[in-house]
């Protein structure tokens, strides 16, 4: 029997809490952790204290709310995708769906796009063609592979734009390759939060409310159309919604592979695939995932950082391959 | 009630219905018989406003006087429900889960009413025990019954007890045991006439759509070979057209009045 999900939702949120406040007390710089809550809540009087609350007000808590925020959206977009393509291994950056908002973005800043105003629509753009061409490849046939190897093929086409792009730009305009392939939340800042975070949790709302209509599609899409969900709105809603969600946040970190994939499962384990329970659970899974994965990249090399890619893949490219192996058997 | 005159369809090049006349009157069960490609899927996907018809002159395809393209997808799955032949599920789910499913065109409906419903529907179609177990876990038949209890749910969700519903089944008894194919016939039986659903199903099984159905349509070639009542139509001359099959009918023994087929 599927545990209670409420206390599993309860579990995470608390989970979610205590690994930010732990985040954000170490880094290149460590603060104590008795010292968090005094310094968020009552200000900073004397010389270390000052430094820890700079640190922790203008440089971790942004980059945990951005990892909060970026981690919640994708693990949920990758489980709509899962629901939308009937296919377990959908995931914005295997589908390619990520590369193609970097490519967007990338393309747009070399175009001469100035300020996340300009980029984020190119992201999204780029997200959205990516994410139909995926959809028109990967249901032309049914069975899981055939969207792999339309993600296969959408991830080099767009791997190569972003590539042109950036041999083509200027040091002052792009960050490096790595940052395209790999993700990076170092860029955090309050005023990107400002318009980031609002945007994710209306599309995240959004994409909530259509639970039933993803329950319905494990049926089939027959019987989704059976059960009064039209499918073709349906479809176009969820693509354009995962679209406006992944777009931006490529613009903003990079892409950032697996964490859709992987969080959705863990979280069908103990809950089974019923989208009422599993959507929220998602959310709060896919911001824990981001969180301790930002940490582990910001405190494995002190005082070096890594791509926080090269974490997420770390976990979710075995991850990927024990699910092959598993459906294979 | 749904109304199809002059019924055509083309799947590429090929006619796969020709000249269809049908009524589905509110609690009467209509069986429909035919071979493998007569068309008897592609009907039933037309009437339940999957596929779409080909223009006719006359208005083909109407359901309450109205046609069934200008009913949206959600005001459709409020009056007709489909039990589709080989329902699968991409990740699991409680049986209890699936049957509920059959509520989602009613949101309106209280935690209470859905309980009672669901519970109706899981008794309706012996699947009570199931309910708590993982649907991927139950063998094909059962299965086959925890989505027949599904379709029942949603047609027989709250409203008025003269508003016109229709259920579709495609084949629901191809992968059940003997009792369970008899359980399943006679609950669409008695829910016709005390809830005034109308039905459609296809059979393969002669004897059993001779036993349980008000009237037959029997299909070939996608065309009407017969429609009647099963005394009527179901005679070793439509049947030779239908299966290609010489067949004896012969009175039931056990059911006096309903005609017994035997093949070769």
């Amino acid at each position: 029997m599927p545990r209670p999900p409420l206390a599993v939702f309860t579990a995470l949120c608390a989970v979610l809490v205590v690994s930010a406040l732990w985040a954000s007390a170490s880094g290149a710089l460590s603060i104590p952790h008795n010292k968090l809550l005094p310094l968020l809540w009552s200000g900073a009087t004397d010389g270390d204290d000052v430094i820890w609350r700079n640190v922790l007000i203008e440089v971790r808590l942004p980059r945990i709310v951005l990892a909060v925020t970026v981690g919640a959206a994708l693990a949920l977009s990758g489980a709509v995708m899962q629901a939308l393509f009937r296919n377990p291994l959908a995931e914005p950056g295997l589908i390619g769906i990520s590369l193609g908002g970097a490519a967007g973005a990338v393309a747009a800043i070399v175009l001469g796009a100035e300020g996340l105003f300009g980029i984020a629509p190119a992201a999204f753009g780029g997200s959205l063609i990516a994410t139909a061409l995926a959809y028109r490849l990967g249901s032309q046939r049914p069975g899981v592979a055939n969207l792999l190897l339309a993600g296969v093929a959408i991830n080099a086409i767009c791997a190569s734009i972003v590539g042109f792009f950036t041999y083509q730009a200027s040091d002052v305009q792009l960050r490096n390759l790595t940052f395209w392939n790999m993700g990076s939340l170092a860029g955090a800042t309050w005023s990107m939060l400002a318009w980031l975070v609002p945007l994710v949790v209306v599309i995240c709302a959004l994409m909530l409310r259509d639970w039933r209509a993803m329950n319905a599609l494990l049926l089939g899409e027959r019987e989704a159309q059976h059960l009064g969900f039209d499918l073709a709105r349906l479809r176009r809603r969820l693509i354009v919604l995962t679209a406006l969600l992944v777009g931006p946040l490529v613009a903003v970190t990079g892409t950032i592979t697996f964490v859709g994939l992987v969080v959705p499962h863990l979280i069908r384990l103990p809950l089974g695939a019923d989208h009422r329970w599993l959507l929220p659970n998602t959310l709060a899974g896919g911001a824990i995932a981001l969180t301790l994965a930002d940490w582990l990249a910001r405190t494995v090399v002190i005082p070096a950082e890594l791509p926080i890619g090269i974490v997420t893949s770390l976990v979710g490219g075995p991850f990927l391959l024990w699910m092959l192996t598993r459906r294979s058997a | 009630m749904l109304t199809a005159r002059n019924l055509q369809c083309s799947r590429g090049r090929r006619r796969v219905l020709d000249a269809i006349d049908i009524d589905l009157p509110a609690g009467e069960v209509l069986g429909v018989l035919g071979a493998n490609g007569a068309g008897k899927s592609t009907l039933l996907g037309t009437l339940a406003g999957e596929l779409k018809p080909e223009l006719s002159p006359e208005p083909g395809l109407l359901i309450n006087g109205r046609e069934m393209a200008a009913w949206s997808v959600a005001s459709l799955a409020r009056c007709r429900a489909v039990l589709p032949q080989s329902p699968g599920l991409r990740f699991d789910l409680p049986a209890h889960e699936v049957v509920a499913m059959g509520a989602y065109p009613f949101p309106e409906l209280t935690p209470r009413a859905l309980a009672t419903l669901i519970d109706r529907a899981l008794e309706i179609a012996d699947v009570s025990a199931l309910a708590p177990r993982a649907y991927q876990s139950l063998s094909g038949g059962e299965q086959q019954r925890v989505q027949f209890a599904r379709t029942l749910v949603q047609v027989l969700a709250c409203r008025a007890a003269d508003e016109y519903r229709v259920l579709f089944l495609d084949e629901p008894t191809s992968s059940l045991d003997p009792r369970h194919q008899l359980l399943l016939l006679q609950a669409v039986r008695t829910l016709s006439r005390t809830d005034g659903l109308a039905v459609l199903v296809v059979l393969h099984d002669v004897n059993l759509a001779a036993r349980w159905c008000d009237r037959l349509l029997l299909l070939a070639d996608g065309r009407t070979v017969a429609l009647g009542t099963p005394a009527n139509v179901l005679s070793p001359a439509h049947l030779a057209t239908v299966y290609g099959m010489d067949a004896t009918v012969i009175d039931s023994p056990v059911h006096p009045g309903t005609p017994m087929v035997v093949f070769g």
